[in-house]
């Protein structure tokens, strides 16, 4: 269905190409000099680290790798105490600071050179997600080919605190029974609070529902406790063996961190049909710079496919 | 298939570059027909051709005047192409075909029951098509063939059908009764066909999807004009039509002769959207004094949609004040409310919009304009006007980030934000009206901004950003000659600022956890942030005129965009094709503009009887 979307568009759009002319114009736009680039996620429990580089003119991009910044002074403050870089490395600024959930950092960095002035940004910890697993399902069916088919169905509770919260669902399994190396799981999820809580989810574009990861937040249930169901399916045919333990992760993320990973999502989803879609800005929290400092706390749950032992 | 494919969008790319340019639209000409004399005039040229006919049904009572248009570079294009095709052997058959045209179509008819009572009806009808076919067929046997079968079509146009009876009830008081019936529609429908047996199976696979949109409306309505005395010219009246919207609605077919139990036929968007629509309005043309005028007037209207109703009060206020025999100034206020919106792309333009009615989440355009000029007569022969003009917008509709008017998956209500907008500006004109020279100089200058920052609607961060028709700088110059009723010759000169898109200027590698394999971000700092190269040409159109006992006959050379500018339909990033600016800087990459339409003459020849 997304294939006949995208060839009918790139017929009217090659229609035109090929009925113009083209040729190359100068660019008469605004300065063209580079943005400080800062990433940093910031997790609780984890020593904070940011990456530092310089972006690039849109049309001198190549393959080469962005170049990093490794004489910036920062100033790191962890709820209002400076804390200490322990070192710098290809860009990588590394910190004694290690945040709690709800604790507030910010941050401020003079580049010498760069004319935009002093970047900055601050984020707030979120707390962990209170999620209680509930119920995990399977049951066996023949789907319309006559392959064997197992759904799984997770069934969990989600204790929302008062507040505007966040939030990012994985789901993940491994086929062994001491294996730490999970792959990415599809999943659906019909609940109509998550699919539509007010903002364009995971996949904007072609979503048919199933998704690898799903953002929303909890428009529709703040400050409550809301159990969510979803459900993935197996094919017997796909030459996977049978999953042996699932990991349901779930991340909280504040709304900057929330925004900028939803932007990026839209810009991906997007990008296929480029013409026709509207253009998607990446939205970045930080002064006189571009990325993101970021906050967001992530939890593993374990769960046992009822078939595991069998 | 992979050279199928090439030259059914060859095909498709050179039709929709001829369409992009010629558009139908309606003839706006009043004419009842003449009453006494049969009249009519052909027109052929390269491009298209026109005729018209009018005159009386019964003599001094019944006329009747219509007119039809039509381009025929359809019929070149399918001759060239099947020439093209022509190359079939006795195991190869390939044929492409394709067009593009529009016409329209324009009647009257109009009776005189008695000099107090008039009839007239009109039927408008004008489609824009554009079609593409490529068939390609590989036979070796009965064992083994392929045919493949690929189609485009996409047509958009209107229909406007009215009746009205004029009607004298006093000799002041005229009334005007109107029945109407009015229909847009927008389709794209594209499939693909495969047909074929080899040493191992026999397959049938269809694949089409169709997408349209629409309105179609039936209008009643009830004016009159009223002048009581001479200093009064009084209008009121009062209308009502219902809406059918079809916002957008896809339907997608597939079927696999192999997997029949995999066939999707599915229906996605919203069918259709009613609204009864209200209006009343009055205003009052008063003449308070020789140098003083004040037109003013109030406009009642509501909008019923899905249980929700719109009431809104929109008055209208406008003066000029004579200064002198030859000076006047006038001035004008008005609130209007719009119960549809247009929904456009930004980045490219294609006659895709989507009108779309307001609903219970999305509300109607509100606008408050005010706007104040001097207007001056040189000697009778030459006309200046200054006027300034500030207009102020609410609710608003764009395209939220990310979306399209393509996507399946989403309602288009939820693909919108809404947000305001202002603009303002000042115009310049001097027009020469009498003589052999005639014409005008006409510039603008003006701004047009948005703001977007509503609550899960923001767009470019919630800050100002300009409309994509922020047109800055806009100037028209239009000359004619016309030394006798021989020949004449008219040459027009058009600038406009070029139209604000959305541009990545920087990228940028998001070394991040999350996303490790996400780098090349493109960083746009806000919406339509850039500027395309301005937009000018030059037409010149020159025609020779001979009467003859019969009529008069005319012909007509032209040129469209005289001196070939290449002027720019849509901006993109050449990657890969390296650029040296005229500064010596050389760049990896390029900034690309596609033109359409260069130098284009033409000619045609015209009669009239």
């Amino acid at each position: 269905m997304k294939n006949i979307i995208y060839k009918s568009g790139i017929i009217v759009v090659v229609m035109a190409l090929i009925a113009g002319c083209t040729e190359a114009i100068d660019f008469n736009g605004k300065a063209t000099a580079p943005y400080a680039v800062l990433i940093s996620d910031n997790y609780p429990d984890s020593a904070v680290k940011l990456h530092l580089s310089w972006s690039r003119f849109f049309l001198e991009d190549n393959d080469e790798p962005y170049k990093t910044i490794d004489n910036a002074d920062i100033q790191l403050m962890q709820n209002g105490m400076m804390a200490s870089q322990t070192s710098v490395e290809n860009g990588d600024y590394f910190f004694d600071c290690i945040p709690a959930e709800g604790d507030s950092l910010s941050v401020s960095v003079n580049i010498p050179g760069y004319e935009r002035g002093t970047l900055s940004a601050s984020t707030v910890i979120p707390h962990y997600p209170d999620i209680k697993i509930i119920s995990c399902t399977a049951k066996k069916t023949v789907d319309s080919y006559g392959d064997s088919v197992k759904i799984y169905t997770f069934k969990f509770s989600i204790n929302d605190p008062v507040g505007d919260n966040y939030y990012k669902m994985q789901l993940r399994y491994n086929t062994y029974t001491d294996s730490t190396w999970y792959s990415q799981c599809r999943f659906s999820c019909a609940d109509p609070m998550i699919v539509e809580s007010g903002d364009m989810i995971s996949t904007l574009e072609g979503s048919d529902d199933i998704y690898p990861y799903i953002y929303f937040k909890d428009s529709y249930f703040e400050g409550q406790t809301h159990t969510i169901t979803i459900e993935s399916t197996f094919y017997s045919y796909s030459f996977v063996p049978e999953p042996y333990n699932f990991q349901l992760v779930f991340t909280s993320l504040n709304a900057p961190t929330y925004q900028y990973f939803k932007s990026i999502e839209t810009m991906s989803n997007s990008s296929s049909l480029s013409f026709f879609n509207e253009p998607v800005q990446v939205i970045c929290n930080i002064e006189n710079g571009i990325g993101l400092f970021g906050g967001m706390a992530t939890k593993h749950f374990d769960i046992k496919s009822p078939y595991a032992d069998i | 298939m992979k050279k199928n494919r090439l030259n059914f969008w060859l095909l498709a790319a050179l039709l929709c570059g001829l369409s992009l340019s010629v558009t139908s639209c309606k003839d706006d000409d009043n004419n009842n027909g003449n009453d006494k004399k049969i009249h009519g005039g052909v027109s052929i040229g390269a491009i298209s051709a026109k005729a018209n006919i009018e005159g009386p049904i019964i003599k001094e009572k019944t006329t009747f005047s219509l007119s039809y248009r039509r381009t025929y570079s359809d019929l070149f294009t399918r001759l060239a192409l099947a020439m093209i095709s022509a190359r079939s052997s006795d195991s190869e058959d390939y044929k492409v075909t394709g067009g593009y045209h529009f016409y329209d179509l324009n009647g009257k008819i109009t009776h005189k029951f008695s000099d107090r009572s008039h009839l007239f009806a009109s039927l408008y009808m004008g489609d824009d098509r554009i079609s593409a076919r490529v068939r390609f067929k590989e036979e070796h046997g009965a064992n083994y063939y392929d045919r493949e079968y690929m189609k485009l079509g996409y047509n958009w146009g209107n229909i406007v059908a009215s009746l009205r009876w004029n009607y004298e009830l006093t000799p002041k008081l005229f009334m005007n009764l109107t029945g109407a019936y009015t229909r847009y529609r927008n389709n794209i429908k594209t499939g693909v066909e495969f047909e074929g047996k080899n040493e191992y199976m026999m397959y049938n696979e269809e694949m089409s999807m169709t997408y349209k949109s629409g309105i179609r409306d039936i209008i009643s309505s009830a004016d009159f004009d009223y002048a009581p005395s001479p200093n009064h010219a009084i209008r009121f009246g009062t209308s009502v039509t219902e809406h059918i919207f079809t916002p957008e609605i896809m339907s997608f077919y597939m079927y696999d002769s192999n997997f029949t139990e995999g066939t999707i036929d599915s229906v996605i968007g919203e069918s259709k959207v009613y609204a009864t629509e209200l209006n009343a309005y009055i205003e009052d043309d008063w003449a308070i004094s020789n140098v003083i005028k004040l037109n003013a007037g109030v406009h009642l209207s509501g909008f019923a949609v899905q249980n929700t109703f719109y009431p809104s009060v929109q008055p209208r206020l406008s003066g000029r004040i004579i200064i002198t025999d030859d000076l006047s100034f006038k001035v004008g206020y008005a609130y209007m409310t719009q119960y549809m919106h247009l929904l456009s792309n930004s980045n490219i333009s294609l006659p895709t919009d989507l009108w779309v009615p307001v609903t219970e989440h999305i509300k109607p355009m509100t606008s408050q304009q005010v706007a104040a000029g001097f207007f001056y007569k040189l000697k009778n022969m030459f006309d200046f006007s200054i006027e300034g003009y500030y207009k102020a917008m609410n609710n608003l509709l764009e395209y939220k980030d990310g979306a399209s008017f393509w996507s399946s998956s989403t309602k288009w209500e939820n693909k919108v934000a809404m947000g305001r907008g202002w603009a303002y500006g000042v115009e310049f004109l001097v027009q020469k009206n009498i003589g052999k020279w005639t014409g005008w100089i006409g510039y603008t200058w003006s701004k047009s901004m948005r703001l977007f920052d509503r609550e899960g609607m923001i767009i470019s961060n919630g800050k100002p950003f300009p409309a994509k028709y922020d047109r800055r700088h806009d100037i028209s110059i239009i000359v004619m000659y016309k030394p006798s009723d021989k020949f004449d010759i008219s040459t027009t000169w058009v600038y406009n600022t070029g139209n604000a898109v959305t541009l990545a200027i920087q990228n940028y590698d998001d070394y991040n956890d999350v996303y490790p394999y996400y780098n090349d971000i493109p960083y746009i700092e806000s919406r339509n942030n850039y500027r395309m190269p301005a937009y000018h040409r030059m037409d010149l159109g020159i025609n020779f005129h001979k009467q003859s006992m019969h009529g008069v006959h005319t012909w007509n050379i032209s040129v469209y965009n005289l001196y070939n500018r290449k002027n720019p339909y849509l901006i993109y990033v050449g990657y890969g094709e390296r650029y040296v600016d005229d500064d010596g800087n050389v760049y990896n990459n390029s900034l690309m503009k596609l033109s359409l339409f260069p130098i284009i003459p033409s000619f045609s020849y015209s009669f009239k009887f």
